[in-house]
């Protein structure tokens, strides 16, 4: 049995991301076309292809994976972590989440961007204080994840 | 006895492959074990990206659409 997949909230894959872990978009293109996440080394492999291209994604970096409510993206997941990679995880609650919080994002067709909302800590559904809160992983002197 | 297990989120097609199984199991009097398995972390372990997945005595043996008559006999043969 696999381990659990490790779930990182948008605040803390944006920090990873900085820090140089790859976002690896699994949504289909129709998708990326309506939202897509503005963040550089970006990559986009949809999840009925990840089979066949899982080759292409570097095993010596961090990655993130992510889709639109973080569901299809913790099944690409556990894929990888069966192919291997120990250096994955999920980004809770994808794109959805990541663009409520006013993260960058790339409106493809209008180049519009929407704008944040607040909706309070990193919008995670855990406390702070929860077994398994992405907040866990908040760092001192960087902005808190909750 | 054959040990099967069918992987899957419990959609339609998992719960045909499921009777499909009994089913055949049953005219060909062959003794199953049969589970279903609906974690996706469990799922994830067999490395099943497509659903239904079936696996007999722990090897996976489909991936993806409700099996047919010919292939779920050859399991039980």
């Amino acid at each position: 049995m696999l381990d659990e997949a490790k779930q990182i909230c948008p605040t803390t894959t944006r920090r990873r991301v900085a820090e140089g872990a790859v976002l690896v978009d699994v949504r289909e293109q129709a998708e990326i076309d309506r939202l897509a996440f503005d963040v550089p080394g970006l990559v986009r492999i949809p999840l009925g292809e990840l089979e066949k291209r899982y080759v292409e994604l570097p095993r010596d970096r961090e990655l993130v994976l992510a889709c639109q409510s973080g569901g299809r993206s913790l099944k690409a997941t556990y894929f990888l972590m069966y192919k291997g990679f120990d250096k994955v995880a999920n980004m809770e609650g994808g794109m959805a989440k990541w663009a409520s919080k006013g993260f960058p994002v790339k409106d493809e067709t209008s180049s519009q961007q929407p704008e944040g909302q607040d909706v309070g800590g990193c919008g995670c559904g855990t406390s702070p204080s929860g077994i398994g809160s992405c907040c866990e992983s908040a760092v001192p002197g960087e902005p808190e994840c909750c | 006895m054959k040990e099967i297990k069918v992987l899957g989120p419990g959609c339609a097609n998992c719960k045909n492959t499921t009777s499909l199984i009994e089913r055949i199991a049953q005219e060909k009097g062959v003794p199953i074990s049969l589970a279903k398995v609906e974690e996706l972390r469990e799922i994830m372990s067999f490395g099943i990206m497509s659903t239904p997945g079936v696996v007999v005595d722990g090897k996976v043996v489909h991936a993806g659409g409700v099996p047919s008559r010919e292939k779920v006999e050859l399991w039980l043969a």
